[in-house]
């Protein structure tokens, strides 16, 4: 459907015809870039809606957010005092709190991919009746993961403090920046899963276990294996690099691997790019099925 | 603006859509595919299990029309509306929409159940893309017209439909002042008082220049409301026009045949087996829906009820067809085993959706007086007219003469309903049983005999209910009578 904006005119007008709607770009983008325009408002009203409804009817409240990485880390103690997996003692922090560090990192990218999928469904049942900018769904949950794993952080940042970790600033901010490419990564693998997942629901049901899978995948809860074909593994998983990243640089050490880093990063923007066009133009196409 | 500026464009718009849930998955799937990869939409020939939901759509609008668009449930009149806000993609055709577009297709859509009304007036104005500040300036508009009082900071999970239905009207109303509102059977819900104010609503937005258009099953009020409307029919234009012709061809609509509820039919082929098994003929047969009914014995598990309803002319013959002025007799047969003391009878005469009871006259009389009662030719009277030989089992005929059939042309429902009185209120409503058939009223007959010029009726069809006799006059100044 092309939604062409006739700029020169002071009304607003709307063709819509049958045709596929990435033959008319430049209609595209700009309806792309109005709806980023009004998603701000939107976002910030959706993200407040799913807060409050959120902890509306729980006692712990906004405290369940915590509770994952917590048992995470307590199951991976357990495990490697049983000697499942061999994980080295670290220097810097106790192995509890690195595991659960690196559980909040991961979060990061674990909401990020399932993000477009759910900011679709819960936007089709809006846009089956009514037109909504679905930029502010998306906006809206990236809010919400902000809000989740920032809390996470900053309840580890106290327990840094208090065991006596050292915490640098260029290292929190570089962090920062290792994170946000971690989350356009999951996002844009996420935004591919959109057409098949909005029509299977298989996609639905094999997501969380394809998320654990990667989690084991990914040298979170173990030390980086160096034999192969598990380090191939490993180095494949474009997660790795960005998650050691964060924690090497948290805690003051160098960055290793910038080159994958910077390659994860063109990667992401090039996926992004193409990823939100492909969950716009699908967006008429789902409503109806 | 001039007055005559288009802003509703719709040409030759079709869509299918498929009716098997997979097989539809897959079709969406191949369509995606083939939006990618810049390829002309999908055939416009059907698929497997696929069928038009709507075929070659045309009509324009211009500023300030009240368009009607009727028709019975999946006729196509929700598809429409959502292509026309650009939710779905035609297969066929282009719409062109100009101005903002406001859009009420279903209610309470993208409410928070566990927010408070108050609340999710702020979520649904983001959706709409009302700044806050707007929505402040109009907070109080649209508290006065949803008239939820301290329910406004009630969670809208404890909200009944009709107060959904309060709260989002009056948001898709109050909030945006679009150039085109789209409505979309929106006041199912709402009690008398709330549509009419809806009502009113929506004349000051036509007034103001905006257009919209309704989709309804409230025909009666779309021929009031509208200017123009459209009929849709299995998803074709069956026709667009004046909103009053518009209407009489949705009445002229044949009936969807509606399969009778299962139990209803169980019993009535138990009866009909009896009665073959008794094969008793002391009655002349009688027509219900078709199937001809002998005499029914006095089963105890039989209760009572109407056997059928004829209309008859004024020479006593069956007829399906009547004139306007036209003697019309109701003959009533009905079993009323076990007796009742006392009946109370009446016949209502109702448009076809019983949206409107045109007429009703009711009687009530004692079964005791059954054999001393002769036939009397009253206006409105309903008498036994048979000898009842034996109480218990003979179906009683009662007559309710019209003697001039004040109604137009159109289709109208005769009910009958019959109430047992001797029992207590509660009883009654459950003792009471009603039915109903269908009644065709033509035109006036142009009686050449008679030739009253005030009594011709002109070739096309007039609009309105009831007949009334009139005559019109012109009163000319004459200057020379003056002088």
């Amino acid at each position: 459907m092309a939604q062409n904006q006739d700029l020169s005119s002071s009304i607003i007008t709307a063709i819509y015809t049958p045709e596929s709607r990435l033959r008319r770009p430049k209609a595209l983008l700009y309806e792309i870039w109005t709806d980023l325009q009004v998603s701000r408002e939107l976002a910030w009203q959706l993200f407040r809606r799913k807060l409050s409804a959120r902890y509306r009817q729980t006692i712990l409240g906004p405290l369940w957010v915590l509770i994952p990485p917590i048992v995470t880390a307590l199951m991976a103690t357990l495990l490697r005092n049983s000697g499942v997996f061999v994980a080295t003692a670290d220097e810097v922090m106790p192995y509890p709190i690195k595991v659960m560090f690196a559980t909040v990192v991961w979060g990061f990218f674990a909401q990020s991919l399932v993000l477009p999928l759910q900011a679709m469904q819960e936007s089709l049942a809006v846009l089956r009746t009514m037109r909504v900018a679905v930029e502010g769904f998306l906006l809206s949950k990236v809010s919400e993961i902000l809000f989740d794993q920032g809390f996470q952080l900053l309840v580890l940042g106290v327990v840094f403090l208090l065991l006596g970790v050292p915490v640098s600033l260029i290292g929190v901010l570089t962090a920062g920046v290792l994170i946000s490419i971690l989350m356009a990564l999951g996002i844009s693998l996420g935004f591919f899963l959109v057409p098949i997942g909005s029509l299977y629901l298989d996609v639905n049901s094999a997501l969380p276990f394809i998320l654990r899978f990667w989690f084991f995948l990914t040298p979170v809860i173990y030390d980086r294996p160096n034999t192969y074909p598990y380090s191939l593994i490993v180095d494949l998983n474009p997660v790795t690099p960005l998650l050691q990243g964060v924690l090497d640089v948290a805690v003051g050490h160098p960055l290793q691997e910038g080159w994958s880093i910077l390659v994860i990063s063109a990667l992401s923007l090039v996926l992004f790019t193409v990823g939100w066009i492909v969950y716009r133009v699908s967006i008429p196409l789902l409503v109806e099925r | 603006m001039s007055s005559d500026e288009v802003l509703v464009k719709v040409e030759g718009v079709a869509k299918k859509y498929c009716k098997d849930l997979k097989r539809s998955l897959r079709y969406g799937l191949q369509e995606l595919m083939s939006e990618f990869f810049l390829q002309q939409h999908p055939t416009t020939m059907l698929r497997r299990h696929e069928f038009w939901a709507l075929q070659d759509v045309n009509f324009e609008l211009t500023r300030g029309e009240a368009f009607g668009i009727i028709g019975v449930n999946g006729s196509g009149k929700t598809t429409l509306l959502k292509i026309m806000q650009g939710l779905l993609k035609p297969t066929k055709g282009q719409v062109t929409m100009k101005g903002h577009v406001g859009a009420l297709i279903s209610l309470g859509a993208g409410f928070q159940p566990l927010l408070t009304g108050r609340e999710n007036i702020y979520v649904n104005a983001s959706i709409l893309r009302v700044p806050k500040r707007q929505v402040d300036k109009r907070l109080n508009e649209i508290l006065a017209f949803a008239e939820l009082g301290d329910f406004i900071d009630a969670p809208i999970k404890t909200y009944s439909s009709g107060m959904r239905g309060r709260l989002g009207f009056a948001i898709a109303t109050h909030l945006i002042d679009p150039d085109v509102l789209l409505l979309d059977e929106v006041l199912a819900t709402g009690d008398w008082k709330f549509k009419d104010k809806c009502f009113r609503r929506m004349e000051e937005i036509v007034s103001s220049g905006a257009t919209v258009i309704f989709v309804s099953h409230l025909v009666p009020k779309v021929e009031k409301f509208c200017n123009r409307a459209m009929l849709l029919h299995k998803g074709v234009v069956k026709g667009i026009g004046p909103a009053t012709e518009i209407c009489q061809m949705y009445y002229d609509l044949p009936e969807i045949e509606v399969p009778p509820n299962p139990r209803v039919r169980r019993k009535k082929l138990a009866k009909m087996l009896k009665q073959r098994d008794a094969s008793s003929t002391d009655t002349p047969p009688v027509e219900l829906n078709g199937t001809p009914i002998t005499a029914i014995d006095g089963d105890s598990s039989l209760e009572p009820e109407i056997l059928a309803i004829e209309l008859l002319n004024h020479q006593g013959n069956i007829q399906d067809e009547f004139h306007t002025l036209d003697t019309l007799i109701t003959r009533i047969h009905c079993s009323l085993f076990p007796y009742p003391e006392k009946i109370h009878v009446t016949v209502q005469l109702l448009t076809p959706g019983d949206e409107l009871s045109v007429s009703y006259f009711s009687t009530e009389f004692s079964t005791e007086e059954f054999a001393h009662r002769s036939d009397e030719n009253g206006s409105q009277s309903l008498a036994p007219s048979d000898q009842v030989q034996s109480r218990s089992e003979a179906p009683i005929k009662m007559e309710c003469t019209i003697p001039e059939l004040l109604l137009r042309e159109g289709k109208y429902r005769v009910s009958v309903t019959i109430t047992p009185l001797d029992e207590t209120e509660r009883q009654r409503s459950r003792s009471r049983f009603t039915s109903t058939v269908t009644l065709l009223v033509k035109d006036l007959r142009v009686d050449p005999i008679e030739g009253d010029n005030s009594m011709v009726a002109s070739p096309k069809k007039s609009p309105g209910l009831v007949y009334m006799p009139s005559n019109w006059s012109i009163n000319t100044p004459i200057p020379l009578e003056a002088q």
